[in-house]
């Protein structure tokens, strides 16, 4: 499904991302982790086309869009969430769901200019089906700024979803929240979102990675340190460092 | 009060409409241009020289003049688009400053009846007299621009509940954001700026006809400065809201002698408060919500 190549990206002089390769099967479901500033959110910018790559290469499906605008990466079929919330504050919780529509097949400026037809109503169920999914149904008519934070990322999943993506990049998809929350949208992406679907998931809390994963690549410092079944991962000497540091592990 | 003191300053409120109503579709789809008084301005000589020269009927002068409007914004919008912020404000107002200036030069006359009509540089364009040739009473032609004005406004509620006008919105609010919905932000840019200078188009021909004489002058950046300001004041969530801010300055602070000299005090002094308050202006996107809400609520208990 997703293919990366010798992928590097540098701002200033840091680098970010370093000579990464890596490849996610039709299906998969993978875990990405690794320390702060580790390069985790820089990739799925890369891949979204947010960021341009210095050098390297991504595949969708075969199909390089390595130079492709966020707008044309979108309709290819990838859609994401932001680790630091990104919704249109000053919309209604339904409309930021609508609007992730407006760019899909089929709405042609007829629709862009009138709701009546039978296709646009078929859209606006669809809609409010995804809502009920992530449980926003009764809230649908709030503005979604006004939402608390564990309901701006179930607005935010809904709205990926809502253009059934081949590809769905989640970025700390439980960021902020508790740990019953954390189980609830855990089970939320496992049964509804993931079905059918090729996944990454970056995450901390490895209670959602093992409930989620067949497969945890870790990232520490722009290159992969590890790469494979999750149990076998967490306890690979490298990746022990990174996140616990040298005299811990030692110790 | 005079019938036709009367009839004037609703005409003027009609026509200044447009205007605001033109600089509010780009507020929304945010970005402040201090140049919409340009395409007023094409618009206005446009639809004059079709009219006066060429012996055009009114109602071609005034489509005319709005798809000139319309022209020149594409022109502005191709290289412009891609600024945000404060490079697109001053872009658009240096687009204004040298339209007015080529009106300070711009000299095309012809000979009719043996008189020189047409633009004459910093002298204007006298004798556009189409609307008094085909005796159009005022109050007749205030109709006519009032039922133009409602026209451009139900396109414009039409607008707000489509996809369209959504696109126009998540611009406005999170560019990066509306890319990421798969949409193409400059192409939808560009439309906006379009469709602003048609708006704005339709005021300029409006104001020339009634007129009967443009000159470079009355085209300058407080035109630009007040039809923003409109849109501050009475409202970002509603095309009601510009008119709300022109139905305040033109019929309440210029319309009333008492108070009519200190107008650009109380004006400034309502925009600067206005700005510190409700910073997206009276019927802001969260007043109009609640609003909404409030109509689907009396439906319901209707029903």
């Amino acid at each position: 499904m997703l293919r990366i190549e010798g992928l590097r990206r540098s701002f200033g002089g840091v680098a970010a991302l370093e000579e990464l390769d890596l490849a996610v099967a039709d299906g998969e479901v993978m875990g990405l982790i690794g320390p702060n500033g580790s390069g985790k959110t820089t990739l799925f910018n890369v891949i979204t086309g947010v960021h341009q790559a210095d050098t390297g290469r991504v595949l969708l499906r075969e199909e390089e869009i390595t130079r492709s605008t966020p707008a044309r990466i979108v309709r290819q079929g990838i859609a994401r969430t932001f680790q630091n919330l990104r919704i249109f504050q000053r919309m209604s919780v339904r409309e930021n769901v609508w609007v992730a529509q407006h760019s899909l097949p089929g709405v042609g400026p007829m629709a862009l200019m009138s709701n009546r037809s039978a296709a646009e109503r078929a859209r606006k169920a669809e809609v409010d089906r995804l809502l009920d999914a992530v449980g926003l149904a009764d809230r649908r008519n709030v503005l979604a700024g006004s939402l608390p934070l564990p309901d701006q990322r179930r607005l935010e999943l809904a709205r990926a979803l809502v253009r059934s993506p081949a590809l769905l990049l989640l970025d700390e998809p439980a960021g902020g929240m508790t740990p019953a929350e954390t189980a609830e949208m855990a089970a939320l992406i496992r049964d509804f979102a993931v079905p059918g679907r090729t996944c990454i998931v970056i995450e901390h809390k490895l209670d959602l990675i093992s409930t989620l994963c067949q497969r945890l690549c870790v990232l520490n410092f722009g290159r992969k340190i590890a790469d494979g079944e999750p149990g076998r991962v967490l306890e690979h000497p490298e990746v022990l460092e990174a996140y616990l540091g040298r005299d811990a592990v030692n110790a | 009060m005079d019938d036709i003191y009367l009839i004037t300053i609703l005409s003027n409120i009609g026509m200044i409409s447009f205007i605001a109503l033109s600089a509010y579709l780009l507020l929304v789809v945010g970005e402040i241009s201090f140049g919409q008084q340009a395409f007023f301005a094409v618009s206005a000589y446009g639809s004059g020289i079709a009219t006066a020269m060429w012996g055009w009927p009114i109602w071609l002068g005034l489509l005319w003049g709005a798809l000139v409007a319309g022209a020149a914004a594409l022109v502005v919008a191709i290289p412009t688009v891609r600024l945000r912020g404060l490079y697109f404000s001053v872009a658009t107002l240096a687009f204004a400053e040298m339209v007015r200036l080529i009106f300070e030069i711009f000299t095309y006359q012809v000979e009719i009846d043996g008189e020189l009509v047409g633009p004459d540089g910093s002298d204007g364009f006298r004798d556009i007299r189409a609307i008094y040739d085909s005796n159009v009473s005022a109050f007749e032609y205030m109709l006519i621009i009032y039922g133009l004005l409602a026209v451009v406004l139900i396109g414009f509620l039409i607008l707000e509940r489509s996809r369209l006008g959504a696109i126009f919105r998540m611009i406005g609010e999170d560019p990066m954001l509306t890319e990421m919905q798969g949409l193409n932000v400059t192409k939808y840019k560009i439309l906006a700026v379009v469709m602003a200078g048609i708006v704005a188009g339709i005021g300029g021909a409006l104001y020339a006809h009634l007129a009967t004489y443009v000159e470079p002058k009355i085209f300058n950046v407080m035109l630009g400065v007040h039809a923003l300001a409109y849109g501050l004041i009475g409202g970002l969530g509603t095309a009601f809201g510009p008119l709300i801010g022109v139905a305040i300055d033109i019929g309440l602070l210029e319309s009333i002698r008492a108070i009519s000299g200190y107008r650009m005090i109380v004006f400034g002094g309502l925009v600067a408060v206005l700005l510190i308050v409700r910073p997206r202006g009276l019927l802001d996107e969260a007043a109009m919500h609640w609003l909404r809400g409030r109509w689907r609520g009396l439906i319901r208990a209707e029903n």
